[in-house]
């Protein structure tokens, strides 16, 4: 890319940015749209609090706690960035009727859906780290690391959010393929990472083959990664008796590979839909 | 009497045909079912999973398998109920239901018995695998008065659905928003997945306004008996189930006409993208 191609796309992908957080933002004042941003991911901490004192008559500490409760903090990147940017395509398509515009314009497709991630990225984030705090000054879970993991869980957290974005471009490119199939699907890919990849329990827990399966994907890595490097505590079963060496350099590998393939999936789909005419279909979904 | 059975005949045609409308649409594509109906579950399973991965004990497992089924029902008020006139506005259908000579609660309760029968259909999947499958206990000897309560509840749910629903004619994504909050703090709120009384005080909020918890609470006991750690007696969830169901149904009403007129007022009955 040369450097004037360079700077348009950087241009590009700003105003794809600022759209997209005109297009998640402007309904509500800042501080109603904080409230309802954080909302969701924090009722969905709670529900797990409540469930885990439910089950230990009131206690709410110790390593398995946080455990659980990091592991969903980082989760929310799930719903809120990875089935976010697949909404995008179902959202501007269906309801906001203007992806047909959009891919008319100098813009491009991929370059857009990288902007509007940027958007998913900064809530799952602000999201992320107020449940961190939550846990930190109110629950009591107790973050410790060392130099080593903290540097490790920086790397690995950028290694995350690539094979998350990623895999939230396989499900785009799958939106613009299938009708209303996209929008349970992108449901439901939310519920099998949720219940494949250790995100509140250990994989062990899962029947046969099954507790195998999340190891395909990064999410397990990141989770147990981060995991490692926020409270330095291992998952219980097979996946806690990985060294952490091999988890991060898995999780890197497995990010890279899914940016890959979910980068070639979606531009395989997308000259798919633009050969079928589905680009500016709605379906009533 | 020949008018009140002329009104009848048209509110139940006008009734019968938006539920219609609403089962055929759910069904007339195989992959449609499948995965409406699979898909959900995931969310069920998982909870199952993280009592069993806490070693909890089995009943537990119950809690999140009825937390499911009533799971489909509240997802169908939400999307398929409250924020129904949200997609028909923005398709353009809005206008029909106003220029039709049925009474809107005709439409409403199509909408409504359509939303049931389809929310079932995921519901009786869950459900049964909760049962066949991951064999959570369940004490059936009280079923008939679990059905009871059941319908009890979905007539309370779909009456707040109704009330939903008007906020749709003056409101557009503001509202839309509002139903996407009402997922994940409803299910922490109602104690979807956990019993009510770990939310302590809170708990009387939550009965306050959630026929869910109310519904949930009575069901849990009736299948659980002790186990359930029920918030209030099944009696008295009867009578509070009973009388919301009511009061939303006519806070529906006046909703219903406060916000119609208003947003023809104001212009933005039909407006879309707003």
């Amino acid at each position: 890319m040369t450097q004037a191609g360079a700077r348009t796309w950087i241009r590009h992908f700003r105003s794809a940015a600022w759209l997209g957080w005109q297009v998640e933002s402007n309904w509500a004042d800042p501080y109603i749209f904080a409230v309802y941003a954080l909302a969701r991911p924090l009722a969905l901490s709670l529900i797990l609090v409540a469930i885990y004192s439910v089950v230990s008559g009131g206690a709410l500490h110790g390593d398995r706690f946080a455990w659980i409760y990091v592991g969903n903090a980082f989760f929310v990147f799930v719903p809120l960035m990875l089935v976010g940017v697949a909404w995008t395509i179902t959202e501007d398509r269906e309801q906001f009727q203007i992806l047909k515009y959009i891919y008319a314009s100098p813009i491009g497709l991929f370059t857009y859906l990288a902007g509007r991630a940027v958007t998913k990225f900064v809530t799952a984030t602000m999201s992320c780290i107020a449940i961190l705090l939550l846990g930190g000054l109110v629950l009591g879970v107790h973050y410790h690391t060392t130099p080593l993991l903290a540097l490790a869980g920086m790397v690995g957290f950028v290694f995350g959010v690539i094979g998350t974005f990623g895999m939230g471009l396989l499900l785009a490119g799958a939106g613009l393929v299938f009708a209303r199939q996209a929008v349970n699907l992108n449901e439901g890919a939310a519920g099998v990472l949720y219940l494949v990849c250790g995100a509140v329990f250990p994989v062990d827990t899962l029947p046969g083959f099954t507790r195998y399966v999340g190891f395909l994907f990064p999410l397990t890595w990141w989770l147990e990664g981060m995991r490692r490097s926020w409270l330095g505590v291992r998952a219980a079963g097979m996946v806690g008796e990985i060294p952490d060496a091999v988890i991060f350099a898995v999780l890197a590998v497995s990010a890279v590979a899914w940016y890959a393939f979910g980068a070639w999936t979606y531009r395989t789909l997308e000259h798919r839909a633009k050969q079928q005419g589905l680009l500016d279909r709605t379906t009533a979904f | 009497m020949k008018r009140l059975r002329d009104w009848l005949v048209l509110n139940g045609r006008a009734a019968g045909g938006r539920a219609y409308v609403r089962i055929i649409g759910a069904t007339r594509e195989p992959s449609w079912i499948l995965s409406d109906t699979i898909l959900p579950i995931l969310g069920m399973l998982a909870y199952v999973y993280i009592y069993r991965g806490l070693g909890a004990p089995r009943a537990y497992e119950t809690f999140a398998v009825l937390g499911g089924l009533m799971l489909a029902y509240w997802i169908s008020v939400l999307w398929s109920m409250a924020a129904q006139f949200y997609w028909e506005k923005q398709m353009g259908n809005l206008e029909f239901y106003f220029t039709a000579p049925c009474s809107r609660f005709a439409i409403l309760t199509g909408m409504a018995v359509g939303g049931m029968i389809w929310a079932s259909t995921r519901a009786v999947v869950g459900f049964g695998l909760g049962i066949f499958v991951l064999h959570v206990p369940m004490d059936f000897s009280r079923a008939p008065e679990a059905a009871g309560i059941f319908l009890l509840t979905l007539v309370a749910l779909y009456a707040l659905g109704m009330w939903l629903s008007s906020l749709f004619l003056l409101y557009g994504r503001e509202v839309w928003h509002l139903a996407n909050a009402f997922q994940e703090p409803v299910y922490l709120a109602s104690g979807l997945y956990f019993p009510v009384r770990a939310l302590g005080p809170w708990a009387f909020l939550a009965f306050g306004v959630l026929p869910l918890s109310l519904g949930l609470d009575a069901m849990r006991q009736l299948f659980l008996g002790k186990l359930a750690s029920g918030f209030l007696p099944i009696g008295l969830e009867t009578v509070l189930l009973a009388i919301s169901g009511v009061v939303f149904i006519a806070i529906a009403a006046i909703s219903w006409r406060v916000l119609e007129e208003r947003s023809k007022r104001e212009g933005k009955l039909t407006l879309r993208w707003q």
